[in-house]
């Protein structure tokens, strides 16, 4: 019986499910946009028909345009979204995707405490300042935006050599789910997106200095950015809440939810049971 | 079951609240107290009612209580007050560490101030991973098997309107004390976070003042700072990685799937509302990869809050 209530509420959502995902025309803001997982999301919304703030191509009506900006500055944040918006009168961007990020895995009792601050000053407060400010100015211009914030499947989990990374990536997903709530009431929709490993410069960075153990746990499958940016729009048009890459990410994800809004309350129950039992 | 019993215990923002009625708890149960905060007035007050707690003993004489002043957010500050405690103890670091500091300044979101959001996080992560980072490392140094205790909440469970500011700052020790519970069995330290719900302190009394009526609807009423001293002494004891303060806690840890979405309320003041109605009766399963207490125990209360 309640199988077939968690079945039918399923496809109900499935149906009714408001934020039909639709970039065209609309001025999409991406940090973090030059490289990585953000460009391949500025490629996507470009091809979809979307403004986008971040890469230097005219294409007949289609705005896009690089702003340089320290991102862990807030003056910096505001500055760079002040540009955006200048390009459109003012208006401030539809659409944020908050993918600058960064992340120094190494075993903890040997890391530099300078490399926390920075890496929460870039993932958690680079993330914030741009977000606070847009939605002031979505709420003031009466802009039913989107927001959208990098976070990763670290985010809901945790384990050795991430000990100055996943707090920060916890910490999005925490401001996903205060704002998911609290944004509703000026009609502006929050997605959190938790990726699995991306094949990026970030990541061929990283590689160069994580402990071997953490290699060893994380393993090597990874997806292409593209994939990544792929996965993300389709989850974004499906109006899921907490979007991962893979079944993996789904199961982690659906196992980890709190009072998060379940993407699909049926196959999310299926996950959930393998997950624990696993 | 594990004991306190002598050990040296160091509590940060100690002088009031949780910290000040769990430094009371373990002094009554023969351990040594260390506590931090920033008031030496409060801190002062604080150490009367902890040897007060303890003066039945027999072995009173015997027992260390000393305070630190420090501010806890300045990385050289909580190196310094983790020096003062351990030179009262041969400079050998303290057993157990209770990262407990912390502030909360709930509000609307956009009408906050952004430097809020900085020092909440400043103190609430920075001031557990200053000392924790220390405190690791000299307990590696020295081989002294100790225990890391981050208090978190459920708010870094599960985030809702008006905690902006705050529920990151406790996500992000969950998700500290989840990588250092992995990462530090290395060198024989355990870890536990404690995801606690309201608990009625002078902070919260502060907090109430400026706290949205839609926050504190949501929130429901507090417990009292002894009984939420006493859960955690539970947990640690009992080794649990995750401690809650209550069952509501322990459902939101164990629990089903995340709310249903109330589509037969169309309206958006109603749904708001039903919506976080039902995210605190359809409580968390927020396990995720972190060992289950009990899997039983958990699997039952899973059963039950998915059917409730």
């Amino acid at each position: 019986m309640i199988f077939i209530l968690l079945l039918g509420n399923s496809l109900f959502t499935e149906i009714l499910k408001r934020d039909k995902f639709c970039p065209k025309g609309k001025h999409v803001y991406i940090t973090g946009g030059s490289s990585g997982l953000g460009k391949e999301i500025a490629k996507l919304m470009a091809s979809k028909g979307a403004h986008a703030a971040r890469s230097r191509e005219d294409h007949e009506n289609l705005k896009f345009t690089a702003i340089f900006a320290d991102l862990t500055d807030y003056d910096e944040s505001i500055r760079a979204l002040n540009e955006a918006s200048s390009k459109h009168n003012g208006r401030v961007p539809e659409i944020i995707f908050c993918c600058a990020g960064f992340s120094l895995p190494r075993i903890f009792i040997e890391q530099p405490i300078k490399e926390f601050e920075k890496t929460m000053q870039l993932n958690y407060f680079g993330t914030l300042y741009t977000v606070h400010e847009a939605v002031k100015r979505m709420a003031q211009q009466n802009v039913k935006g989107k927001i959208v914030l990098v976070s990763s499947l670290l985010g809901l989990c945790g384990f050795i050599g991430y000990s100055s990374y996943a707090p920060t990536k916890h910490a999005i997903k925490g401001l996903v789910e205060c704002l998911r709530n609290e944004l509703i009431l000026y009609g502006i929709s929050v997605h959190g997106y938790f990726a699995g490993t991306i094949d990026t410069p970030g990541y061929h960075e990283e590689m160069k200095i994580k402990p071997k153990v953490t290699h060893d746990i994380e393993g090597d499958s990874k997806v292409t950015s593209e994939h990544a940016a792929k996965s993300l729009y389709n989850g974004l048009c499906k109006g899921n809440v907490f979007i991962t890459t893979d079944i993996v990410g789904d199961a982690i994800r659906a196992s980890s939810l709190g009072i998060s809004q379940a993407n699909n309350a049926f196959y999310d129950a299926i996950l959930c049971f393998i997950a624990w039992v696993g | 079951d594990y004991s306190v019993y002598n050990q040296h215990i160091y509590i940060t923002g100690g002088s009031k609240g949780l910290g000040k009625e769990f430094a009371k708890l373990m002094a009554s149960k023969g351990a040594h107290v260390t506590i931090s905060a920033r008031g030496q007035g409060d801190l002062d007050l604080a150490l009367e009612e902890i040897k007060e707690a303890a003066q039945s003993r027999e072995d009173y004489e015997n027992l260390k209580f000393n305070v630190v002043s420090a501010d806890l957010s300045k990385y050289d500050d909580s190196i310094r007050a983790l020096d003062e405690a351990s030179s009262k103890h041969d400079g050998r670091v303290p057993d157990v560490i209770i990262c407990n500091a912390g502030i909360s300044l709930p509000g609307i979101f956009i009408e906050r101030p952004i430097d809020e959001y900085e020092k909440t996080m400043q103190l609430n992560y920075f001031g557990a991973l200053y000392t924790t980072h220390e405190a690791a490392k000299r307990m590696a140094q020295q081989g002294v098997k100790g225990k890391i205790v981050m208090v978190s909440s459920v708010a870094g469970l599960c985030g809702f309107l008006g905690y902006s500011s705050y529920a990151p700052t406790k996500h992000a020790l969950r998700g500290l004390a989840e990588c250092l519970r992995h990462e530090l069995i290395l060198y024989d330290i355990s870890v536990h976070c404690y995801f606690a719900g309201t608990i009625d302190t002078p902070s919260y009394k502060e907090e109430e003042k400026i706290k949205p009526k839609i926050t504190k609807d949501i929130e429901g009423n507090p417990i009292t700072p002894k009984d939420a001293a006493k859960a955690l002494y539970k947990g640690i004891c009992k080794g649990n990685f995750f401690i809650t303060s209550d069952i509501i806690g322990d459902a939101m840890r164990a629990s089903a799937l995340g709310t249903i979405n109330n589509f037969f309320f169309p309206e958006i003041g109603l749904k708001l509302k039903l919506e976080i109605l039902f995210t605190c009766i359809y409580c968390l399963h927020n396990i995720g990869i972190s060992p289950s207490n009990n899997a039983f125990f958990d699997g039952l209360l899973c059963g039950i809050t998915w059917v409730g």
